[in-house]
């Protein structure tokens, strides 16, 4: 928005008194703009100059919360206003529609008002709201050339049930090929997801060819088996929480196609009702967290499979719950190298010999965080040292170091080791170090003089 | 924004990295050239003409005092706490001076920084704050009441 071309029209005056109240109405239209709605309205009562001025604002904000009468009035006078907003609405083209809503409204009115602002070449749509909202397949959202954000947070989602029945859908893709062409930012949460028609023999297309970040948390995909989302700018992708409901017993395969991925992450469950593919070129930094723990070997095999994409593209790694790999092990000793990895993080308990190796499949890791070490053992040839510890490693971070003798085992073996070594930080689980231990772990032998801190 | 002299003719000795502006009071204001380049209307005109940086500026509908503030707020990169100090008188010149200057982030920012302080504020409370007065007989300021009836109910004046 350009606002000094109408600074022109204001008047010169020495009385600074005088330029205030002359604002330039497109100032006001501004500051308008970021009030709520209901707010903005008010204002036609301040003067006569005032009386349609609020009906230049670009952006609107409307909330039924803001309607404390009984229910009943609340729900129509809530809907009045509404109206009332779009029909005077001067604004070619809006910026911003933002949402709220917890009563229940005929899904009739909600796509009025999304037609609407869809005609305005709406850029920003939020809505929040229970699951009294619904996309159905004829919404105009689908149709949008103009939207460049996107964030519905819907909460649609009995989580405790499992059955089929019991999901209401709140979104429905209304054929098998989607193209959003302006869309940058992607916000999903708790939206039970299906597709017309079914897509038991076709895949389900989805195109974001401006997607910048995507954020899916919570959301379900019903009935849906195969998904194939291609994002070739997207930078950041978090994944939450996916569920997957089948009338069948059969699985959802999801592919993923983002070439330019910054940030990966995926937390939930690692199941077999579903297989999450990824199609990378590289990524800088990706996190990995396992919900549920079930220690079977499906998802083992989840597990394995983001590292296996991840393989020779992340820099940076962190994984909670490495644990989850354990029976995979087996799968795991074809792993490639990580050939960009410097940074690996492991937020919960680690074996000594998954850690291993782990150090054995990345040469190049310069930090390494650990959150508890289980056990280590001296490995059964005794001058292997994995080469990342010997030639790279720089900075490691203890977390939960109690001196248990495995855990001075492993910390010797890397004083003892790395040439390269700058820093070793171990974090105490009680208040502080004895000096017992402390002695012990100084008394250590270097290949490097690396600062030691106790934390 | 002062300056010593030895630092004057240093960045004098190097390239160009201020610029002065003359403001309303006509105090001469001698301004990092970062900060001038936020302002579009003076930067368009220095890329323009190849303009002789010595000559001061002229910001005929900037006071000295607003110029300061905009000097501080730009160099704490917009940090609310400062701002918060400002009393009503100087968020609307700083408004009227973001604006005149083009500005983009500024005005942004201390258009938000008003929006907040009008939510939720009576009817009397924002004709102060912008100067308004009331021209609507009562009648007419009852009718408007009674056509956006949704807008006034349930509210708590001041």
């Amino acid at each position: 928005m350009n606002l000094s071309d109408s600074s022109s029209k204001m008047q010169k005056s020495s009385e600074d008194q005088d330029r205030i109240s002359n604002l330039p109405d497109i100032i006001i239209g501004h500051i308008l703009s970021l009030l709520s709605t209901r707010e903005a309205v008010r204002t036609s009562v301040l003067s006569k100059r005032w009386e349609y001025m609020w009906t230049f604002i670009t952006k609107l904000h409307f909330n039924d919360r803001d309607y404390k009468y009984r229910n009943y009035i609340r729900k129509n006078s809530f809907l009045n206003s509404v109206y009332r907003v779009l029909l005077h609405l001067n604004s070619s083209s809006i910026q911003s529609l933002s949402i709220s809503i917890s009563e229940s409204y005929d899904f009739y009115h909600l796509k009025q008002w999304m037609s609407v602002m869809i005609g305005r070449k709406v850029k920003e749509i939020r809505i929040n709201s229970g699951p009294q909202f619904e996309i159905s397949s004829h919404s105009p959202i689908w149709k949008s050339r103009s939207l460049e954000k996107l964030v519905l947070r819907m909460y649609a989602f009995p989580v405790r049930h499992r059955r089929m029945e019991d999901y209401d859908i709140r979104a429905t893709i209304p054929t098998l090929n989607v193209d959003f062409l302006s869309l940058t930012v992607l916000r999903l949460y708790g939206i039970p997801i299906t597709c017309v028609p079914p897509n038991s023999v076709q895949e389900l297309r989805l195109n974001f060819p401006s997607l910048r970040k995507y954020k899916t948390v919570n959301c379900t995909w019903i009935n849906v088996k195969r998904i194939s989302i291609e994002m070739p700018k997207l930078e950041v992708l978090i994944i939450e929480d996916t569920n997957v409901i089948m009338s069948d017993s059969s699985q959802c395969v999801i592919n993923l196609c983002a070439s330019h991925l910054v940030e990966f992450s995926y937390s939930g469950q690692m199941s077999d009702t579903m297989s999450v593919a990824l199609t990378i070129k590289s990524v800088a930094s990706a996190n990995i967290y396992p919900r549920y723990i079930l220690n079977g070997f499906p998802n083992a095999l989840f597990a394995y499979q983001f590292l296996s994409t991840f393989n020779d593209k992340v820099e940076r790694l962190r994984f909670e719950h490495p644990q989850v790999l354990a029976p995979a092990v087996n799968s795991m000793v074809g792993l490639p190298e990580f050939e960009m990895l410097t940074d690996l993080e492991v937020v919960d308990k680690i074996t000594g010999s998954l850690l291993w190796f782990l150090l054995l499949k990345a040469p190049f890791i310069e930090t390494l965080t650990l959150k508890e070490l289980l056990s280590f053992e001296h490995p059964s040839t005794p001058n292997l040292v994995p080469p990342c510890v010997a030639s790279k490693l720089e900075v490691v971070n203890f977390g939960r170091f109690q001196g248990n003798e495995h855990e001075l085992r492993f910390a010797k073996l890397v004083f003892e080791n790395a040439q390269v070594l700058k820093r070793v930080n171990f974090t105490c689980p009680w208040p502080s170090y004895g000096k017992k231990l402390k002695e012990k772990i100084l008394a250590f032998e270097r290949s490097a003089s690396a600062v030691i801190e106790f934390i | 924004m002062q300056k010593t002299e030895g630092e004057e003719s240093k960045a004098e000795n190097e390239e160009v990295k201020q610029v002065t502006l003359m403001t309303s009071d006509g105090v001469k204001m001698k301004v990092e050239i970062s900060i001038v380049y936020e302002m579009e209307i003076v930067r368009s005109f220095i890329e323009v003409n190849d303009a002789d940086h010595s000559v001061p500026f002229p910001l005929p509908n900037v006071s000295s005092h607003t110029l300061d503030l905009i000097i501080e707020l730009v160099k704490n990169e917009y940090d609310d706490e400062f701002m918060k100090t400002f009393s009503h008188d100087e968020l609307k010149e700083v408004l009227v001076a973001a604006n005149y200057l083009n500005m983009k982030t500024l005005l942004d920012f201390i258009a938000t920084a008003i929006a907040n302080l009008l939510e939720k504020k009576s009817v009397e409370f924002i004709r102060n704050f912008f100067n308004i007065v009331n021209d609507f007989t009562p009648e007419e300021e009852a009718e408007i009441r009674k056509t956006n009836e949704w807008v006034f109910q349930d509210l708590d004046e001041d």
